[in-house]
């Protein structure tokens, strides 16, 4: 049904579904999911602290504790939500 | 999730920034590796099973409520660039930049300019950046070029070297002062 209407048809239909930068999404503007952090939210370990240390199962084998494996290299950590869905 | 195909198209040039690539969700390590093996992603994947990491580093999506399974657990998603020393280091400029870097003479130097009409040593430069607008970053570069550098005469007494001292920093400055100032 959403399929075959137009984005102006949506946009009344599911006036909820439309977040603050007029972006349609599958779930609620106001689901957490879909919730852009207030200014100034806690944004884990500050600029210039030291990454915590962990060790975590990772594809490539085994246990990879972080900074072990980058051995002293410069390294990049992406925190994403699901390879799932 | 195709940020993570993206990051694996653009894995060489990590590579070339000498920066290892790490991500980390909440998913099952059976999950992760599924999809590892379905998209060619050959960096690492890591399992953070229970968020346990994710809750360390306070970055748990708490806008998400315990009952809404199975998406409880995710953090609000982000990247930390950690450099040499395990820092999470980064500077952000706007607009165009001075960048002032210190230079001390060390006792490599000394021989570059032992004779006395030398008045400069060039020195290679290697600047990582990576540009960013609001939304999204470019990959990270990498630009080199050389620099000659005056060297001006200078006292380097009241700089806090004690006399005596060999092979320091100091002393150095000091051969230094001698030798871009014949006679004094």
């Amino acid at each position: 049904m959403v399929g075959s209407m137009n984005s102006h048809e949506i946009y009344e239909e599911f006036p909820d579904y439309v977040d603050e930068f007029g972006l349609i999404g599958p779930l609620r503007a106001d689901d957490g999911q879909r919730i852009v952090p207030p200014e100034g939210f806690y944004a884990g370990p500050q600029r210039g602290e030291r990454l915590p240390d962990f060790a975590l199962p990772s594809t490539t084998g085994g246990r990879l504790d972080l900074h072990a494996d980058r051995g002293g290299s410069k390294a990049a950590v992406v925190f994403f939500r699901s390879a799932v869905w | 999730m195709s940020q993570l195909v993206e990051l694996q198209e653009a894995l060489p040039k990590f590579a070339a920034a000498g920066i290892k690539l790490y991500a980390v969700s909440y998913d099952e390590p059976a999950a992760l590796a599924e999809f590892a093996k379905h998209h060619g992603i050959t960096f690492p994947l890591l399992a953070d099973r229970g968020s346990r990491v994710i809750r360390r580093y306070g970055i748990l999506n708490t806008f998400v409520t315990r009952e809404q399974v199975p998406f409880y657990g995710i953090p609000f998603p982000g990247t930390y660039l950690v450099d040499e020393r395990g820092g999470s280091e980064l500077q952000v400029w706007d607009g165009t930049v001075d960048i002032a870097i210190p230079v001390w003479p060390d006792s490599r130097l000394a021989p570059l300019v032992s004779e006395p009409e030398r008045r400069s040593v060039r020195i290679d430069v290697t600047v990582h950046y990576q540009a960013c607008d609001e939304r999204t970053c470019r990959v990270p570069q990498r630009a080199h070029f050389e620099l000659d550098v005056p060297i001006d005469p200078w006292d380097a007494h009241g700089l806090g070297g004690l006399r005596g001292q060999r092979f320091t920093t100091m002393d150095t400055a000091r051969y230094m002062k001698r030798w871009t100032r014949p006679g004094t």
